[in-house]
């Protein structure tokens, strides 16, 4: 098989997908025995027929399920993602304003995330059973079994409000004004307007909450890392580099970790779902204006359009993501070639 | 991982070096507030949430407003003197001659009536408020009568709202609005006063960032007193418990909405004021009154039973603040304090159940949402009644749901006996009758109709309706209050306290019941 048939092959596989992810959405969103006009319309507007009316009215909410879909399907196919009800913008627009303050966030995030689980999986590995081992194994655990809201809650009241060594809430300090916007990153922006300032302290803002992301997907990392890595120091072809007389750095950086990287590849594909999910509580808490942030705030006001917006697009970069790990795997490992 | 490593080192390098400072000017007087947002639209015709009002209230005017802390009384603000007439129907309003919008223009009656006209007709969520309103008429520049459909007591009070804020009819019609009767479809200056103000406050809107922040910049041409801060940015914080932190770094002034756990631990900080003010949620257990639904506790002597067995001290140790006397908001005018209050009484409670029939004890299905607000959690309190009714012998199940199921069952009356709580939507007495026979709480959640009750109660109900003189609102009021107290379905059991805290060289701070927070009340003491 060749790498164009492959990519065609695992592309055919993403159209479906997709599809089915919006039926999904579409009945989770709607089959919740909740009302949206009691989250949408105050408490004492509820008491007049007309209000509610015209609120069913206004958002479809007046008509059979199945059409509510195929007028959302129609609507999606023209790239209308319709209006929030919260925020009364469009969804598109919502989503493209707090878009790049997730992907700043996420990417110092997975790569936070990766090189602490790499790196802790190499330790837990190498040194197998010692007291670094048993260390690294900890901070994994703690970084899987603790609620990520409650990891984020400790960051920063521990960092930010008693040691003062971390910056707190929001994208900037509360009297720093945003870079001219060009790609909507705070930290690119600032660069590309030569202000440094505003780069610290973007950066800043990223440390805390990327942190706290890390930790919550390098757990999973590096127990996965530790026992690929394992598998692959007791092979033949180890012992042989060793026996060659190459240096211990060389047979484990070269021969051992390049060899045990497919499940972990495999692993941070995966992780970028958990790192989305945990964007929404890390997001909420760090008042940080992101689409994590935004769909907390969707999801508890059942505000419909913002919420399938949003899981469309957690959706398609979940696809996304491992569409690319698929693809990496062909590089990867040159038996799928063969296959 | 090499490079990874030498590109990070480069760019804390490169954090370093320092540049331009982009920050607001050094000399503005800077007030920031840590606020869990709810703003829906910031047009006033729109909007209709705790954030909007507290927002709306200073960047606009109203015609009347209510003194500082409380709802007690009706206070001038762009009406200098109002007149009602003796039908009760007709309310004339002399404005202020010196009232000008931001923009320098006169504040004149066209511009009231423009704006609530719009309010009417927008089919905002707020437009409801406006539906008591028959006509409105500008008399001259400075004389507006506005004409209600019925004779309404809470008539200015309810006015005070910043629903009702007064707008420049010019600038909003130039920006799309309009007053027509198709306002629903046809008015298009939503956006534009999403953005900006067009009001005559002591502030205006200087930007609205949807679930990030707002500010306010002070209206130079105000046309009242000046108020200390010159910029206001209120950040949205949804957790209270991110407020706290911020707080405690000293980025932020006042932390909002803050909750009886998160206060606890920031008492004995110096730099920090903690304010416990009252909140407006009354607690109650609301027993239904068809016998079909609740069973034993549609019986009068039960229902007054489950008031005495109550261990109300017990939950005001929980979360602060005090027991009502009735259902009727503290802060309002006539309503039952604390010493009108119910107090604990065992054997009374048990006196009444053996009177009722049930000396062996019987069992209650408390249903009730999984839902805290305000750091109140409904859970908590639950379990507390359980034990508290115990000790009579009601043998209570829990039964708590997802808010907005309990929410749709509550409203529906379908419960058998549910724990919810309330909220004034008017800061008037007037919303005591919503748990009186006829009422929306009583009748339609209840299931307590008009001809259950005494002639003589149905007649006082009657007249609370309508009575606009205080002395008579009084007697009225007193003797409903005193009604529901021996006779009604619900036991209301707990007021409990609203923290907020701020920096300690903050003051003026205070607590309102309907806009929250009055910014220009605030000023900062020099350390």
């Amino acid at each position: 098989m060749n790498f164009f048939q492959y990519f065609i092959r695992r592309a055919l596989l993403v159209a479906p997908l997709l599809l089915g992810i919006t039926v999904m959405a579409f009945l989770i969103a709607n089959l919740i025995p909740a009302d949206p006009t009691i989250a949408n319309l105050p408490p004492n507007a509820l008491n007049d027929e007309d209000t509610i009316a015209a609120f069913r009215k206004k958002w479809g909410l007046d008509k059979p399920l199945h059409e509510q879909y195929l007028t959302y399907l129609g609507n999606l196919l023209q790239g209308d993602l319709g209006t929030s009800i919260k925020t009364r913008k469009p969804v598109g627009e919502d989503i493209s304003r707090r878009l790049p303050a997730t992907i700043e966030l996420a990417t110092l995030g997975i790569i936070f995330g990766i090189a602490l689980g790499v790196g802790l999986g190499l330790v837990s590995a190498i040194w197998k059973d010692s007291l670094a081992d048993y260390a690294a194994r900890i901070i994994a655990f703690i970084g899987i079994s603790f609620p990520v809201f409650l990891l984020a809650l400790i960051f920063l009241t521990v960092f930010y409000a008693q040691m003062r060594i971390a910056a707190g809430p929001g994208r900037l300090d509360i009297i720093m004004r945003p870079p001219p916007t060009v790609t909507g990153m705070f930290t690119i922006d600032a660069l590309l307007a030569g202000d440094l300032k505003t780069f610290k302290n973007a950066f800043d803002h990223l440390v805390l909450p990327a942190s706290t992301l890390a930790l919550y997907i390098s757990a999973i990392i590096s127990r996965i890392t530790r026992s690929s890595l394992l598998e692959v120091l007791n092979q033949d072809y180890m012992r042989t580099a060793r026996a060659k007389g190459l240096r211990e750095r060389y047979v484990i950086g070269f021969h051992g970790l390049r060899n045990s990287l497919i499940p972990v590849v495999t692993v941070i594909g995966l992780s970028y779902g958990n790192l989305l999910v945990g964007s929404i509580l890390i997001e909420s808490i760090f008042a940080y204006p992101g689409i994590g942030f935004y769909m907390f705030r969707a999801s508890t006001s059942q505000d419909f359009p913002a919420i399938m917006g949003v899981s469309l697009l957690f959706a398609f970069i979940y696809v996304g993501v491992n569409f690319v790990v698929d693809i990496l795997y062909f590089f990867l490992d040159p038996r799928i070639r063969v296959a | 991982m090499n490079r990874l490593t030498y590109f990070l080192a480069l760019l804390s390098l490169l954090a370093l070096l320092v540049s331009a400072f982009a920050g607001y000017a050094q000399d503005e007087k800077v007030l920031v507030i840590g606020h869990a947002e709810s703003t829906d639209s910031l047009d006033p015709a729109n909007g209709f949430t705790g954030t909007g009002h507290m927002i709306n209230h200073v960047v606009y005017d109203q015609l009347v407003t209510f003194p500082d802390e409380d709802a007690s009384q009706i206070l001038p603000r762009l009406a200098d003197s109002w007149e009602i007439s003796e039908d009760g129907m007709t309310y004339t309003f002399t404005l202020n001659p010196d009232a000008v919008f931001a923009n320098g223009d006169d504040v004149t009656a066209d511009d009231v009536v423009f704006s609530f006209n719009r309010l009417k007709y927008r089919d905002g969520n707020p437009s409801f408020l406006a539906d008591p309103i028959d006509s409105l008429e500008a008399i001259d520049d400075d004389t507006v009568a506005i004409t209600v459909v019925e004779p309404r007591p809470s008539f200015l009070s309810e006015i005070t709202s910043a629903v009702f804020s007064v707008s420049n009819a010019d600038v909003v019609r130039a920006n799309g609005g309009t007053d027509a009767m198709d306002a629903a479809e046809t008015d298009e200056a939503g956006a534009y006063l999403d953005s900006q103000s067009a009001g005559s406050g002591p502030y205006m809107l200087a930007l609205w960032e949807p679930q990030a922040r707002t500010e306010l910049v002070r209206n130079e041409n105000y046309w009242g007193e000046q108020p200390y801060f010159d910029r206001v940015i209120i950040i949205n914080m949804p957790e209270a418990a991110t407020q706290k932190a911020a707080l405690e770094a000293g980025e932020i002034d006042i932390a909002l909405d803050l909750s009886s756990d998160n206060v606890a631990s920031l008492v004995g900080n110096e730099s920090i004021e903690i304010y416990r003010g009252l909140s407006n949620w009354t607690h109650f257990i609301i027993m239904n009154t068809d016998e079909e639904k609740s069973g034993p506790f549609a019986n009068p002597k039960v229902q007054l039973a489950v008031r005495y067995a109550l261990d109300y001290e017990g939950y005001k140790t929980l979360w602060g603040g005090v027991t009502p006397g009735s259902n009727m908001w503290v802060g309002l005018f006539t309503a039952f304090g604390e010493d009108r209050a119910f107090s604990r009484d065992l054997d009374k409670a048990r006196e009444l159940l053996a009177e009722a029939g049930y000396a062996e004890g019987l069992d209650m299905n408390l249903e009730y949402p999984d839902f805290a607000l305000g750091g109140v959690s409904f859970n908590t309190n639950a379990q507390k009644i359980q034990a508290d009714l115990a000790e009579v012998g009601i043998n209570v199940t829990l039964a708590p749901g997802e808010l907005q199921v309990e929410l749709a069952k509550y409203r529906s009356g379908e419960h058998s006996v549910g724990y919810w709580l309330w909220g004034p939507d008017i800061l008037d007495p007037i919303d005591f009758t919503s748990f009186l026979p006829g009422g929306k709480v009583a009748t339609e959640r209840n299931n307590w109709q008009l001809e259950d009750v005494p002639e003589d109660i149905q007649g006082l109900i009657a007249r609370a309706r309508t009575a606009s003189d205080p002395e008579e609102r009084m007697e009225v009021y007193t003797a409903l209050q005193e009604f529901n107290q021996q006779h009604g379905p619900f036991a209301p059991f707990v007021v409990p306290e609203q923290p907020s805290a701020y920096l300690a060289n903050l003051q003026g701070f205070i607590f309102h019941p309907h806009w929250t927070l009055d910014v220009t009340l605030l000023s900062r003491a020099d350390m």
